[in-house]
């Protein structure tokens, strides 16, 4: 709110949506929400989309369509910008569900060894921290060769390799059975997909009402997803705003006095790796304080996790004293004066304390799901969240528009 | 006791022998050697087979990991270059969720 009242009217440059929407002198908020509207009205249909169309087609059209999105926000043309927000809305939700898809099935299909999933999703752990890590380092330096289009071409460019890799080295798969599968590939057969998702659609709904701890466990995680996406949309004017009062040689600005977005956003990624290693430890210690408690009760639920028996009141117990801390972190900025030359660092040290506890909780987040929803329904239940993120997304952008 | 191995030679022989048979001839009685050559022969056949079935398992496993992999670099780049993280968030949630099922 407090960053809503001052937050349209400056000029920023630099690296990201809001900085580059901005920049062009369109608001923000209105283009920013419009992709999540998309998202929320896209999300159910999109997964038995992907598994009726294919995997690899369905990676290739995100491709295509982010490049095209990419492209077209290079350019202050507001009509380009509402369909690149509204494309982005529907890539989104390809790009939480194709590639996950894709490698189950295939893994599966080549009958690799079952153990070396779990190697190859920790790979896949290390290899995007590092390049999130690096995409943040390269943003700052594209942004100050190329100005603040220079992130999005060098997005553009890495999506054509995508493109190029998908395209070459990727074999079709769906999300039907085999012979569902060939129906699917000579097109003759459209109604069993339909009768997977109306089906699944069910088993959901029926899954919720017999435990209603599930939709709670929906609607916690969606909020917490979603009060993410508006931390990321609004840590960038809001230190914009407090950088014009913070000295020059603060950490966090660069030569010009501006805020470091590319190098920032690189340290909120670190922060995040650092939170992920951290989760296991501070899971013990959780587990260490609370022991005194479960002796007096039932033994409580538990899962396997790494190989150790994790109980639920410990997960739980860790999650809602990350969401605690994270609110009071989120809420400190709003307690600063921009004029403060102290409020730009004291910010930006919350901020990055508030991604290592963003860390430390997503873990949990999966835990929780393990411990109370079916594994066979796990991913048409995700759906909900995702729901109610772009929903709630789309609702706290507005209202920082309404307040301003 | 009778029994021979007939070589690809043409040749028969009771004793070891590098060479690839082409037929067996064994009667109940055979001896032990000749049994052994083959049962040793096949083995090492077998072996052999399952060596390099491991490997071009192996090899395919490492190209399609590469493969894989280089989507993920590549798509969390662009991802994290316009300033999301969507991409990272999935990730880590489907590494744990694998860890945690091992196997659906």
């Amino acid at each position: 709110m407090h960053l809503s009242t001052n937050g349209t009217d400056l000029i920023y440059t630099g690296t990201h949506l809001y900085v580059l929407y901005d920049g062009y002198g369109f608001s923000v908020a209105s283009l920013y929400c419009l992709g999540f509207i998309t998202g929320a009205v896209t999300a159910p249909i999109t997964g038995p989309m992907i598994d009726k169309f294919g995997r690899k087609k369905s990676a290739l059209l995100y491709c295509f369509l982010e490049i095209g999105i990419n492209m077209l926000e290079q350019f202050p043309f507001l009509t380009g910008l509402i369909i690149s927000r509204m494309v982005g809305g529907v890539t989104t939700n390809l790009l939480s569900t194709v590639f996950e898809a894709w490698v189950d099935t295939e893994y599966r299909r080549r009958g690799f060894n079952e153990a070396s999933y779990e190697k190859l999703m920790r790979d896949s752990v290390v290899i995007s921290n590092i390049a999130a890590i690096a995409s943040g380092y390269l943003a700052h330096i594209l942004a100050e060769q190329l100005g603040p289009v220079g992130p999005f071409e060098g997005a553009v460019a890495c999506t054509i390799v995508a493109f190029a890799v998908v395209l070459l080295l990727w074999t079709e798969n769906y999300g039907l059975s085999k012979d569902a599968e060939n129906n699917a590939e000579n097109n003759t057969d459209n109604t069993t997909s339909s009768k997977v998702s109306n089906g699944k659609l069910w088993e959901t709904i029926s899954i919720i009402k017999s435990d209603w701890r599930i939709l709670r466990i929906c609607i916690t995680q969606g909020l917490t997803m979603g009060s993410l996406q508006i931390f990321i949309f609004l840590w960038s004017p809001l230190l914009k705003e407090f950088s014009l009062g913070a000295p020059k040689d603060t950490i966090g600005l660069d030569s010009e006095g501006e805020p470091a977005y590319g190098l920032i956003f690189g340290c909120f990624m670190m922060a995040g790796v650092v939170g992920g290693l951290c989760s296991p430890s501070c899971r013990k210690l959780v587990t260490l304080l609370l022991s005194p408690l479960s002796k007096k009760s039932s033994i409580p639920d538990t899962v396997t996790v790494d190989g150790e028996q994790v109980r639920s009141m410990d997960v739980e117990f860790q999650g809602s004293m990350c969401y605690f801390v994270c609110s009071a972190l989120l809420f400190f900025p709003s307690l600063r004066s921009a004029s403060d030359p102290s409020s730009f660092h004291t910010t930006l040290l919350s901020f990055v304390a508030y991604e290592v506890i963003v860390g430390i909780y997503s873990p949990c987040e999966g835990v929780i799901r393990s411990l109370y929803i079916p594994p066979e329904s796990r991913a048409s239940m995700m759906t909900i969240p995702r729901f109610i993120v772009n929903v709630a997304v789309a609702v706290g952008v507005i209202s920082t528009e309404l307040v301003s | 006791m009778t029994g021979s191995i007939e070589f690809e030679d043409g040749n028969c022989a009771s004793g070891f022998s590098s060479r690839k048979p082409l037929s067996i001839d064994v009667d109940a009685s055979s001896s032990s050697v000749s049994e052994s050559v083959t049962a040793s022969e096949s083995t090492d056949h077998l072996s052999a087979e399952a060596a390099e079935l491991s490997e071009e398992t192996g090899y395919s496993f490492s190209l399609f990991r590469l493969n894989y992999l280089v989507v993920t670099l590549v798509i969390m780049l662009a991802d994290g270059l316009q300033g999301k993280k969507t991409f990272l968030e999935m990730v880590h949630n489907q590494a744990l969720i694998a860890s945690l099922n091992q196997w659906h």
